[in-house]
């Protein structure tokens, strides 16, 4: 890969002079790099390098970060460059190496908006990303949940084209609590970095509703830098036809005595193909954690495919882990017991389906909303 | 037009290369409850599969006519919409389905198959409450996920009072018995009995007199290797309980 090809890309470095040699420097990183493709471990499911060549020589545009039903004390706001200590504003690229989407947005994104949750509020803030354009976008979006704070997202990522490259890092407080309900049904090519950083006691918990048309890509890497956090993500992924999602959670415990809950259930139809790669990450030091990964996967299709790789680094004794991967058709047995109630084979699968679902994420409404009408 | 309410005529059944059904005919007319008793391996849970539409068998001859109606190639929930019901031997969990959901849903489906109109919400909760108050069922069971934690005896339960709520004509029961205490047997046997009337009737399969003490058959029917070996009455079943199977073989 050259910076020739990137030409168009670089330019939004030049056209902002903060931080312009350190971010010159991360830009030749990711051109030495390149994007990921199959050969690189973490990604080998997801060849980005092939599916974004034809983004290469497009320009950068900016998406649309709408934040509704915001309590008049908590604020949302544009962030220059300036705004943010250099610390805060390279604080990503320290817990990522060679990771080239967050280089790409870190060295050329131009957009950077900031949620700060001060103040705790009981109706869910809205947080909206549109992005309707064919060219790549590089957005990224800070939240900050101060202490002892509570608060609730629902979350939509619509991105109808392009390539939309989302960096979400999410800074939550000590003794605070921030519930995501995130709707993922962009139609373009999606890769979206969540890095959460999670302080003594503090509870991040995602429920993430993944309908994607086309291939899109979340990671979310949980920072347990806190003693007694926890982070729970729960993701029900359900790819159109030909469609890819893939999905990575990595839980680093850097602190004692902290939890993680990550899964996966995917209802895969036609060609769909989801991926779920998670990783326990146990600090030698780090005691009295629990941590548990899972995945089921539902293929109503012979063409559709789950990958599933559940990974542990446990460098303590003083852990609890489990681990667990499904994936298969569905149970006949179950479906004739409800076709002898009178339901066609249809109704019984997606009463089969919708029951997984309930019992996975709950009934929340806002979730219920978007799920295809078989499954509501 | 047959004045049975179920004719089963020299039935064939095969589970991949077995037979398991060897010509097996059987009648049974409105309002009366039948027993079929037999030794394990005998065919009884493979005859209410086929009864019930399941394919995992094929029959290669015979049929069966049902209401009037040659259910041989019909699928389970066409069966079922007709009026067939099948109370399982081992009933699956669903997990995340709550009772209440799925026997609305069971009872809509019902409904609209047989162009009746579906019951409000209200109408349909009170419909509920009166079945489950039978067995005495309460409502958290009802918001309990189908199945999922019922002890042996709650399935069973809960397999009767989904009888009770889509009301059909021609019972199966699939050893119902097995995995009650006596309690539990009573209630389930006294709720069948209260269902009984001159539009319907019970095809009751155990291995216990205890149940068919109760529930008083008219006709006991032994099955022994895919065939009815002996039809009689219940003294039939009071020379199963003192002798066995052995002289049927």
């Amino acid at each position: 890969m050259t910076s020739f090809e990137f030409n168009k890309i670089k330019e939004s470095i030049n056209s902002n002079l903060s931080y312009l040699d350190r971010r010159e420097e991360i830009f030749s990183n990711f051109i030495n790099n390149g994007f990921p493709n199959k050969r690189n471990e973490s990604w080998r499911y997801f060849d980005l390098a092939s599916k974004s060549k034809s983004y290469v020589k497009k320009n950068i545009s900016n998406s649309q970060i709408i934040v509704e039903n915001l309590h008049e004390n908590n604020n949302f706001y544009d962030c220059l460059e300036n705004n943010l200590s250099s610390e805060d504003y390279f604080k990503p690229c320290s817990y990522f190496k060679n990771e080239s989407v967050v280089d790409l947005n870190i060295a050329c994104g131009n957009q950077i908006k900031i949620l700060d949750i001060d103040y705790t509020q009981n109706d869910p803030i809205v947080v909206r990303i549109n992005y309707d354009d064919t060219n790549i976008s590089l957005p990224r979006l800070i939240i900050n949940v101060s202490d002892n704070v509570k608060a609730k997202i629902n979350y939509i990522n619509k991105a109808n084209d392009g390539f939309l490259n989302l960096l979400v890092e999410y800074n939550i407080g000590n003794k605070s609590e921030l519930n995501v309900s995130r709707i993922n049904s962009s139609q373009g090519l999606l890769v979206e970095t969540n890095l959460v950083f999670l302080l003594n006691q503090s509870t991040f918990e995602m429920k993430n509703l993944s309908l994607p048309i086309d291939s899109s890509r979340l990671q979310l890497f949980s920072n347990h830098i806190g003693e007694r956090s926890t982070c729970t993500s729960k993701t029900i992924s359900i790819p159109a036809e030909n469609s890819t999602d893939d999905i990575l959670v990595d839980n680093i415990f850097s602190e004692s005595n902290c939890e993680s809950v990550s899964g996966v259930r995917a209802i895969l139809d036609k060609d769909s193909v989801c991926t779920f790669q998670s990783m326990i990450d146990i600090h030698n030091s780090v005691l009295g954690s629990k941590a548990e990964q899972d995945c089921k996967g539902f293929l109503l299709s012979d063409r559709a495919v789950m990958n599933a790789k559940p990974q542990m680094k446990i460098f303590n004794d003083d852990v609890i882990c489990k681990h667990g991967a499904t994936i298969g058709s569905l149970n006949e047995d179950e479906i004739f017991y409800l076709r002898t109630r009178g339901l066609d084979r249809k109704k019984a699968i997606n009463l089969i389906l919708d029951g997984h679902i309930n019992s996975y994420i709950g009934h929340e409404a806002f979730l219920k909303e978007f799920l295809p009408e078989e499954y509501r | 037009m047959s004045v049975n309410l179920l004719e089963i005529d020299d039935l064939h059944v095969k589970a991949g290369e077995k037979e398991i059904l060897k010509g097996l005919s059987l009648s049974i007319p409105f309002n009366e409850i039948h027993a079929i008793m037999g030794p394990n391996g005998a065919g009884k849970s493979v005859l209410s599969n086929v009864l019930s539409g399941k394919e995992d068998y094929k029959i290669t001859s015979g049929k069966i006519i049902f209401k009037n109606e040659n259910i041989t190639e019909l699928q389970p929930n066409e069966i079922s919409n007709l009026g067939l019901f099948m109370a399982f031997q081992y009933p699956v969990e669903i997990p995340g389905v709550t009772l209440m959901n799925f026997l609305k849903t069971i009872h809509e489906a019902n409904r609209k198959a047989n162009g009746l109109e579906v019951l409000g919400p209200s109408d349909f909760l009170k419909y509920v409450r009166e079945k489950a108050g039978i067995l005495g069922i309460n409502d958290e069971v009802l918001k309990r996920q189908l199945n999922v934690g019922f002890s042996g005896g709650e399935k069973k339960r809960n397999e009767t009072l989904q009888l009770l709520v889509l009301d059909p004509i021609l019972t199966i029961l699939d050893e119902t018995d097995s995995g009650l205490d006596v309690d539990a047997l009573d209630i389930v046997s006294d709720g069948i009995v209260g269902m009984k009337n001159e539009e319907n009737s019970f095809l009751v399969i155990t291995h216990y007199k205890k149940l068919l003490d109760k529930l008083r058959p008219s006709k006991v029917h032994i099955l022994v290797d895919g065939r009815i070996a002996e039809t009689g009455g219940p003294d039939l079943a009071e020379k199963i309980e003192n002798e066995g199977f052995e002289s049927f073989g």
